[in-house]
């Protein structure tokens, strides 16, 4: 029991504690629909594209949120120019640009005195730092994003299934698609601080995708990686604590067990209760009808 | 050379051209469609009948020309078309259900903070039932056949009641009770004043079920009576002079 309670004790862990589990559940729910569209490469080159924004914001000061949102913003609008040139396609410039982004922002952090603290603290996170004020702020854009994408569930999942008939339906898919990119790109800088800038995709892709694993019902997927996205961040900064490990590691590591005992183990599509089970139902392959011939 | 049944205004394209980068993929297509009128777009992989049909559907705005609804110039979709894609263009792995699938086109008349509603469940189970498919109405879309594949689309185009149907490719790879049942239905929709017009690569197909034939190949090649299109010129100009055993089928046909 004290190995559950004893963290606790530290206003500085109950903080992180809140902002861990709060960062897994949001990212569980958009993380869904990265996985369903396909856009893990996109959410990746976002996270990236965004770093620019984040250090500017740490060495002139402001609201990181406004600062990423920009740089995320800028980079996004990039991207659409840059792929709508015939000959390059979307994964070709989402390549280009976002490399290109993440090493303005490394030029302008590498001006810096405290170079290499400032620069492991924005990519590996720094959750022991998160303060109320933070949590507040994550919590709140945590709740705007989880409620835009649950009143625009039926548009995002049609886009996800077939976006030309949800376009020949009426529907405005690149207004939706617009509006996602926004969400993917709060959610992601609401987990900055948590996990940081190079982890942040685990946690968008690997819960959803293990809850796509797990079941064939959309809302249900929804439910499911939330749920596993904010076990992993509790667990997972658990484990940190003990072992005194860094605890966006942790919280992705968990994450990637999950994963990793549920492609392995779920009992309809893991590949060795499949396995398993054809064994059973052929038990000797060996003996066929070809063997007496 | 472009047949005009009669002389309403129901559903035209004026000179209508696509291009794709320095690509042209239809080049002035001026087409007439009337009420209670089965046409078929035929032409060989890659003459441009998705293109037709997508500019139809208001999805694609072409480089040049119009295309009219009920007299308007239309600049994006109109819930009065009820496009059908091409079973093959969609992610069947997507997590949903049967029923999920057709009750999508309920969503402009259910407000996004309710759940759908008994009658729309209701509905969707009416016009699953239509197309055989209600038994399977829980079934996650990965574990159907080709065929009930197209029938879950059917049921959904048939709910969403418009008086335009476009289809894309609604026979290939399907059984032959689906081919059956779905030609059937498209023939009731023609019958109640609606126009339906199918891209197929499929003539024989084509020529049994169409009051009409297209004949595509980047531009019209010919169009009219299945008996008066499918003749040895036309198809040697659609297809080109390799498929002279379509040209002597459809030569047979026509004599």
């Amino acid at each position: 029991m004290e190995w559950l309670t004893d963290p606790w004790a530290y206003p500085f862990m109950q903080n992180a504690f809140l902002a861990a589990t709060l960062v897994g559940l949001i990212c569980g729910i958009t993380g869904t629909f990265v996985t369903l569209k396909g856009l893990a490469f996109m959410g990746d080159a976002l996270s990236h594209a965004i770093f620019p924004g984040v250090v500017l914001a740490y060495i002139v000061g402001g609201s990181f949120l406004i600062w990423a949102m920009v740089a995320a913003v800028i980079v996004a609008v990039l991207i659409g120019v840059v792929s709508s040139h015939a000959r390059l396609n979307n994964d070709t410039a989402i390549g280009v640009l976002f490399v290109g982004a993440f090493a303005v922002g490394i030029a302008i952090i590498s001006t810096q005195q405290t170079y290499a603290r400032d620069l492991t603290s924005l990519l590996i996170g720094s959750i022991l730092g998160v303060s109320r004020r933070d949590l507040y702020l994550t919590a709140l854009v945590g709740a705007f994003v989880v409620t835009v994408i649950l009143l625009t569930r039926r548009e995002l999942s049609a886009i996800a299934f077939d976006a030309v008939f949800a376009e020949a339906f009426g529907i405005r898919v690149r207004f939706y698609e617009l509006l996602f990119l926004v969400l993917l790109s709060l959610t992601i800088v609401m987990s900055l601080q948590t996990v940081g800038n190079i982890l942040v995709l685990a946690l968008l892709v690997t819960p959803s995708a293990t809850a796509r694993l797990l079941t064939v019902r959309l809302p249900a997927m929804i439910g499911l990686s939330a749920a596993i996205g904010a076990f992993s961040g509790l667990a997972g900064l658990y484990l940190s604590y003990h072992l005194a490990i860094s605890s966006g590691a942790s919280i992705v590591l968990v994450a990637t067990g999950i994963f990793a005992l549920v492609f392995l183990f779920s009992p309809r599509t893991g590949i060795i209760t499949t396995a398993i089970r054809q064994q059973r139902h052929y038990p000797h392959p060996e003996h066929d009808t070809f063997a007496s011939s | 050379m472009n047949t005009t049944p009669n002389g309403s205004s129901w559903l035209e394209t004026d000179s209508l051209s696509v291009h794709f980068g320095d690509r042209s993929a239809l080049e002035s297509v001026s087409l007439t469609f009337a009420p209670s009128e089965i046409v078929a777009l035929a032409g060989p992989n890659g003459a441009g009948k998705s293109t037709l049909l997508r500019c139809l559907a208001g999805v694609l705005q072409p480089s040049h020309g119009v295309v009219r609804l009920h007299g308007d110039v239309i600049h994006r979709p109109s819930p009065d078309v009820v496009y059908v894609p091409q079973r093959t263009a969609v992610d069947w792995t997507f997590p949903s259900s049967v029923i999920d699938v057709v009750l999508m086109v309920r969503m402009r008349r259910r407000s996004r903070f309710r759940p759908y509603s008994k009658e729309d469940r209701s509905l969707a189970m009416e016009h699953l039932a239509i197309v055989g498919m209600d038994h399977l109405a829980n079934v996650q879309i990965s574990q159907l056949s080709g065929g009930q594949q197209q029938r879950v689309f059917l049921a959904r185009a048939l709910l969403a009641d418009g008086s335009i149907y476009l289809l894309d490719e609604p026979f290939t790879g399907i059984d032959a009770p689906t081919q059956e049942l779905i030609s059937g239905l498209l023939g009731q929709l023609c019958q109640s004043g609606k126009t339906v017009i199918s891209a197929t690569h499929d003539l024989e197909q084509a020529a049994a079920t169409s009051d009409r034939i297209i004949l595509v190949n980047r531009t019209v090649v010919a169009a009219g009576p299945p008996d008066e299109v499918l003749t040895a010129a036309n198809l040697g100009a659609a297809y080109g002079g390799h498929f002279s055993a379509l040209a002597r089928l459809a030569g047979k046909d026509a004599a």
